[in-house]
C-alpha cells in the first residue's frame, strides 16, 4: 500500500499498541463509571448474583487486557497496518459508513433501486472504476440483479422495488 | 449410539432437490468467493446467513457447508493463477502453485490443488464422524462446573492463538464476552446493559455482528486500499495468459497417488490443528507444508512442484470438518466458521451442545451427510469450473466493494426485518475495521460472544447448586482443577513461547526461501 497520509496522520508514540492500549483502557474505565452509575448493575438476583457482575467481568478482562498492551513486550511495536494509517483513512471509513446508512435509510421512501444504483455508482467512481459511463451502466444492472435475486428468494427487503410501487 | 431411524430420516432430509440445490449453489458461490482475493470463507458464510433463515434446516447446512468448503478449496485458485491468495487460507499455496504456473504447469497445480483438498477433506470428514459422537458422551458427563472451565480453557487457547499477539486475542474475547451481556440476564431474563435503548432489550443479533466484522470491515479496509492504490487489475491479465496457454499438462492418477505422503502430512496437521480452538486453516497450512518439506528433502518442495501445493492444500482443507467438533461435542465453536455454523443452527431454532445427538440426531446425521456429499460437489464444481473462477479471480475491486457492502446491508436488514440492525451492522464494521488494523483478530469476539450466555449460565448454576459458595461451587472435581489448570497453563505458556510469533516466523522463512528459489531459478 502506498501512503502519502504521514504528514496528516498523529506521531508515531500514538500508533504503538502501548497507546491504542492505554486508549481503550481509558474507554473502558469511563464505561465502567457509567454502568457503576446504574441502578440494575447494583440489583441482586434470586441467586444472590447482582445483575452487573457479568458485564463488568467481561469490562474487568477488556480493561486487563488493554493494560497488558501497555506493559507487556510488545508495547513499543507498531503494527504494520497501524503505522500507515492516517486520519483520512478513518474520516473515508466513517463517510463510507455514513453513505451506507444514507443509502438504507432513503429506501423506503424512494424504493429500493434508486438508492442502491447511486451508492454503487458513486462508490466505482470513487474506487477508480473508469470509464465513468461503466460505473453509471454497471450499478443499476447490478442492483436490478441483487433486487430480482432477493425477491425471488423471498427475502425480506427494507423498501419497494420502485418509489409508489407497491 | 448409532440410531438407525434418525440416519434414515436424514437421508430423506438430505437427499431431495431442495438440499441438494443449496448444497450446489454453497460450493458453486464458495469456490468463487474464495477465489477472489480479499474475500474469506468468513465473509461468505457472514453474508449467506440471512439467506439461511430463510430455508429449512439441511438446505441452511447445506449452503454453509457448500459456502464454507468451496471457498477453502477455491482461495488455491487465484493463489496459483496469480499469486495472490484468494483469503490467507491459501497463502502456503502461492509457494509452489505459482512457480509451477510459471513453468507452464497451472493446469496440473489446481487439479493437485483440488484432488489433495477433496481427498483430504473427505478423510477429515470420517474422523469428524468417528470422534465427536464419543467426545459428545464424555461431554454429557460433565456438571456446570466442569462446563464453565472448559469454556474458560476454550476462551484462554483462542486468545493465545488466534493471533501474533496473546493480549489483543484476550481483548478480542473480552469484547466478545461484553457484547454477549448486552440485552437481558440469561437466567432471570432481566434486562441489562442496555445504554437505555428498548431495541437492545434483546441483545445485539448475532447476525449484523458478523456481517459487520467480517463482511463490511473488510470492504471498509479495502476501500481505503483501493483509494490509495489498486494495481491488480494489470497483473491479472498478464498471468492468466500462461495460465491457459495450449502447452499445459493435466494431472495423471500416477502423478496424484505420487502425492500420498504430502496429502497424510496435510490430513494428520489439518485435523489435530482444526480440532484445536484459536488456530484455523492457515496455520494448518504453513505447518503441513514446512513438515513436509522437512521430511521429504528429496521432493524439492518450495521449487514448484505438487507436493509443496498438496501438503498446502490438504493441510488446509482438511481443518474442515474437525473444525465442527469443539461445536458439535461441547457447544463451544472453535474457529469463526464454526462460530457462524453454530449460527446458522441458532437460527433455525437448534443449539449446538452435546445432547443434540440425543435431542436431534437426525440434524447431526444430516450434517455428516452434507459434510461428505459437499466434497464430492467441490470435486464436481471444482474439476468444471476452477478455470472460469480463476478468470473470477481477476474481478474488479470497484466493482466488488460496493456490491458487497450493498448485499451486507440488506442482509442485515433481512433476517429480523428491524431496521437497528444495520445501525449495528455498520457499527461494528468501523469496529472491525479499527480491530483489522490495530491486529485484533475478530474470530476470539465471535466465539466469546456465542458462548458468553452458556459461560454465564453454567457459572451461575454452578454457585447455585454450592448454596452460594463460590470455590466450593466451581472446584468441585478434580476434573474442574485440571481444566482450570491448564486454563493458567495455556495463558502462561502462550505469553512465554510465543507460540505465534513463532508461527509467523516459519511462514515468513518459508516466503524468503520461496523468494530466493525463485530468483535463483530465473537467474
Amino acid at each position: 500500500m502506498q501512503h502519502n497520509s504521514g504528514r496528516r496522520a498523529p506521531a508515531r508514540w500514538w500508533r504503538t499498541n502501548q497507546a491504542v492500549g492505554l486508549l481503550i483502557a481509558v474507554g473502558v474505565l469511563l464505561l465502567f463509571v457509567y454502568l457503576w452509575q446504574q441502578d440494575w448493575f447494583h440489583r441482586e438476583q434470586r441467586d444472590g448474583i447482582t445483575l452487573g457482575f457479568f458485564p463488568g467481568l467481561g469490562l474487568a478482562a477488556m480493561l486487563i487486557t488493554a493494560l497488558a498492551l501497555t506493559v507487556d513486550r510488545w508495547r513499543h511495536t507498531v503494527v504494520e497496518e497501524m503505522a500507515t494509517l492516517g486520519w483520512r483513512d478513518l474520516l473515508w471509513a466513517v463517510a463510507v459508513s455514513v453513505a451506507a446508512l444514507a443509502m438504507y435509510a432513503l429506501m423506503p421512501p424512494l424504493g429500493m433501486l434508486l438508492p442502491m444504483a447511486t451508492f454503487q455508482g458513486l462508490m466505482m467512481l470513487l474506487l477508480g472504476l473508469r470509464p465513468w459511463y461503466l460505473a453509471l451502466a454497471l450499478a443499476p444492472a447490478i442492483s436490478l440483479i441483487i433486487l430480482a435475486v432477493f425477491t425471488l428468494l423471498g427475502i425480506r427487503l427494507p423498501g419497494d422495488f420502485l418509489p409508489l410501487l407497491v | 449410539m448409532f440410531q438407525p431411524d434418525a440416519f434414515i430420516e436424514a437421508l430423506h432430509l438430505v437427499l431431495n432437490w431442495n438440499t441438494l440445490m443449496w448444497l450446489t449453489i454453497g460450493v458453486f458461490v464458495g469456490v468463487g468467493l474464495g477465489a477472489i482475493p480479499g474475500l474469506t470463507t468468513s465473509t461468505g458464510v457472514a453474508l449467506m446467513l440471512p439467506l439461511s433463515f430463510t430455508l429449512d434446516i439441511t438446505g441452511a447446512l447445506g449452503l454453509v457447508i457448500g459456502l464454507y468448503k468451496g471457498a477453502l478449496f477455491g482461495g488455491s485458485i487465484s493463489a496459483i493463477s496469480f499469486a495472490t491468495p484468494g483469503a490467507p487460507d491459501s497463502a502456503a499455496t502461492v509457494f509452489d502453485g505459482y512457480r509451477m504456473t510459471q513453468k507452464g504447469q497451472g493446469r496440473k497445480a489446481l487439479l493437485t490443488s483440488l484432488y489433495s483438498s477433496v481427498t483430504a477433506d473427505s478423510l477429515s470428514d470420517v474422523l469428524v464422524i468417528l470422534i465427536a459422537p464419543m467426545m459428545a458422551i464424555a461431554a454429557l458427563q460433565f456438571g456446570p462446573a466442569e462446563r464453565t472451565w472448559l469454556m474458560v480453557v476454550a476462551i484462554a487457547l483462542l486468545g493465545a492463538l488466534s493471533g501474533k499477539h496473546v493480549a489483543k486475542g484476550l481483548l478480542a474475547a473480552a469484547i466478545g464476552l461484553y457484547i454477549g451481556t448486552i440485552g437481558s440476564d440469561p437466567m432471570g431474563g432481566a434486562s441489562r446493559n442496555t445504554f437505555g435503548f428498548a431495541w437492545l432489550r434483546d441483545g445485539i443479533s448475532l447476525v449484523p455482528l458478523v456481517i459487520g466484522l467480517f463482511a463490511m470491515s473488510r470492504m471498509l479496509e479495502q476501500t481505503v486500499e483501493l483509494l490509495h492504490e489498486s494495481r491488480l487489475g494489470h497483473k491479472v491479465e498478464r498471468r492468466m495468459n500462461d495460465l491457459f496457454s495450449n502447452k499445459e499438462d493435466t494431472l495423471t492418477f500416477r502423478e496424484y497417488l505420487s502425492n500420498w505422503r504430502e496429502m497424510g502430512i496435510g490430513l494428520g496437521v489439518g485435523s489435530f490443528v482444526g480440532m484445536l480452538p484459536g488456530l484455523g486453516a492457515t496455520v494448518a497450512s504453513f505447518l503441513s507444508y514446512g513438515i513436509a518439506k522437512r521430511v521429504l528433502p528429496h521432493k524439492k518442495i518450495g521449487t514448484g512442484v505438487m507436493g509443496g501445493v498438496a501438503a498446502a492444500e490438504a493441510g488446509n482443507n482438511a481443518t474442515a470438518g474437525p473444525t465442527l467438533v469443539p461445536l458439535l461435542a461441547f457447544g463451544i465453536p472453535g474457529s469463526a466458521t464454526a462460530a457462524l455454523i453454530g449460527g446458522a443452527l441458532l437460527l433455525q431454532g437448534i443449539t449446538p451442545s452435546p445432547r443434540m445427538f440425543e435431542l436431534h440426531a437426525d440434524v447431526i446425521y444430516a450434517l455428516f451427510t452434507i459434510l461428505i456429499l459437499a466434497n464430492l460437489f467441490n470435486l464436481v464444481i471444482g474439476r468444471g469450473f476452477a478455470f472460469f473462477y480463476a478468470k473470477l479471480g481477476g474481478l474488479p475491486k470497484p466493482i466488488l466493494v460496493p456490491t458487497i457492502m450493498v448485499l451486507a446491508v440488506i442482509g442485515s436488514f433481512a433476517t429480523q426485518g428491524n431496521p437497528y440492525d444495520v445501525g449495528i451492522m455498520l457499527f461494528f464494521g468501523f469496529v472491525g475495521f479499527f480491530m483489522r488494523r490495530f491486529g485484533i483478530p475478530e474470530a476470539p469476539l465471535i466465539i466469546t460472544f456465542l458462548i458468553a450466555p452458556m459461560l454465564e449460565e453454567s457459572m451461575r448454576r454452578a454457585v447455585l447448586i454450592s448454596g452460594g459458595d463460590w470455590l466450593g461451587g466451581l472446584l468441585n472435581s478434580p476434573l474442574s482443577l485440571i481444566l482450570m489448570g491448564l486454563a493458567l497453563l495455556v495463558l502462561i505458556l502462550s505469553y512465554r513461547m510465543r507460540f505465534s510469533e513463532r508461527l509467523e516466523a516459519m511462514a515468513h522463512e518459508e516466503e524468503e526461501e520461496s523468494r530466493g528459489a525463485n530468483s535463483d531459478s530465473k537467474r
